[in-house]
């Protein structure tokens, strides 16, 4: 049951995840000419939001070998 | 409607080729791989009993001949660049058939054999989040391609540890992701799903237990490949992924736990131990791999067969999981 809770659990995160890249990241822009800083922006927030899902991953991966 | 019912002939035309190419082309395939002694051992099962592996080229055909009828009615390079991905993927994972290549081959191998996909691909650069709609990243699009085909090869070659694993969990990922194209009226797409779903079917009739053929790296990885091409051709990447959700946690808790790219074969201690009376248990091993098969015998000992339907259970509840996803994209 515990592993169709982490399954669960990483649904939520993608779609949370998705939530958060259209709806804030989507839209960021800091002006004419700055098309690269954007994308660099956007990569770098990417990034680091598939580094919390790992991060939220591992903890529930502790969880279920510690039970 | 035309334009609807033209994608769906020529795509069951593909899926009946690629069905009956890979139905007949198996038992010659494996009679010469067992003629030829390429076999190997099923540890899971008494005696171990060899095992004809690779079955790759069977699978590469099957895709290949399902893929004429749509590349015909398509026109274009969109087709033909996904089909050379995959004979890539294919050819990169017989390499590491004859021989165990180092851990990073296959990721970095993967990423240039993905270089068709990018160069002429059937794919846009948005990427859609359901259900709060699409970014477009035209530049970062091509780091996406190069994630999903790395990674969708990868996990299925990662979670074909047990007979049938790899080929029944492509099929039924497939069908998830074909049921959530019918709804958004991709047909195009959804042709080359019925073709992916149609040769991973004939395969599993080989592939399930007991198995008389192995997929191995090359099986796995055109599956893999071939599941991620349609994740780009559909653009549904997120439902692809959602669906494979298993496979993902699969290759993640192996990756955390031995903490480096390394090629599964190469890992000296056994996650999993097999008793007497066949029934296969958790190590106990700290030192030990995690994987989705560890996690599953932490309840106690199963079978083989057990292990396997829980395998496909779990990978039916993501598929339920893809299925909700792509209907959230509907507006």
């Amino acid at each position: 049951m515990r592993i169709y809770a982490l399954l669960g659990g990483m649904w939520a995160l993608m779609i949370l995840g998705g939530g958060l890249a259209v709806m804030v990241l989507g839209p960021l822009d800091f002006g004419p000419g700055n098309e690269g800083l954007n994308s660099v922006v956007k990569a770098v927030a990417a990034v680091l939001m598939v580094a919390l899902w790992v991060w939220v991953l591992v903890r529930m991966m502790k969880y279920i070998l510690r039970r | 409607m035309v334009d609807t019912y033209a994608p769906l002939v020529f795509g069951g035309m593909g899926a009946g080729a690629a069905f009956v190419v890979v139905y007949l082309v198996v038992p010659p395939l494996a009679r010469h791989l067992e003629a030829r002694g390429m076999c190997v051992p099923d540890v899971l099962k008494k005696g171990r009993p060899p095992v004809a592996r690779p079955g790759g080229p069977a699978i590469l055909a099957g895709l290949a001949a399902g893929c004429i009828p749509l590349a015909w009615h398509a026109g274009g390079w969109g087709v033909p660049a996904m089909l050379l991905t995959i004979s890539a993927a294919c050819a990169i994972g017989y390499v590491d058939d004859r021989r165990v290549m180092a851990g990073w081959f296959k990721p970095a191998a993967l990423c240039a054999a993905a270089l068709p996909l990018i160069l002429a691909g059937p794919y846009d650069t948005y990427l859609e989040f359901p259900p709060f709609g699409a970014v477009h990243i035209p530049v970062l699009y091509i780091g996406v391609i190069l994630a999903v085909v790395s990674t969708t090869g990868n996990t299925i070659n990662s979670i074909d540890v047990m007979n049938g694993v790899a080929s029944g969990y492509v099929a039924m990922a497939a069908g998830a992701v074909c049921i959530v194209l019918a709804v958004l009226g991709r047909w195009d797409a959804l042709a080359f799903g019925a073709v992916l779903l149609a040769a991973s079917l004939a395969f599993y009739r080989y592939h399930r237990l007991p198995s008389r053929i192995f997929p191995g790296d090359s099986g796995a990885l055109a599956l893999g490949v071939a599941y991620g091409c349609l994740a780009i051709y559909g653009g549904v990447e997120v439902v692809a992924a959602v669906a494979m959700l298993p496979a993902i946690a699969n290759s993640f808790f192996f990756l955390h736990s031995v903490r480096r790219i390394v090629e599964h074969r190469q890992i000296g201690r056994a996650a999993v131990v097999r008793d007497d009376s066949l029934r296969l248990r958790d190590s106990g091993d700290p030192g030990a791999p995690v994987t989705l098969v560890r996690l599953i015998l932490r309840r106690g000992p199963m079978t083989e067969a057990q292990v396997v339907r829980e395998i496909f259970r779990l990978g039916a509840f993501s598929a339920g999981l893809a299925v909700i996803t792509g209907l959230m994209m509907v507006s």
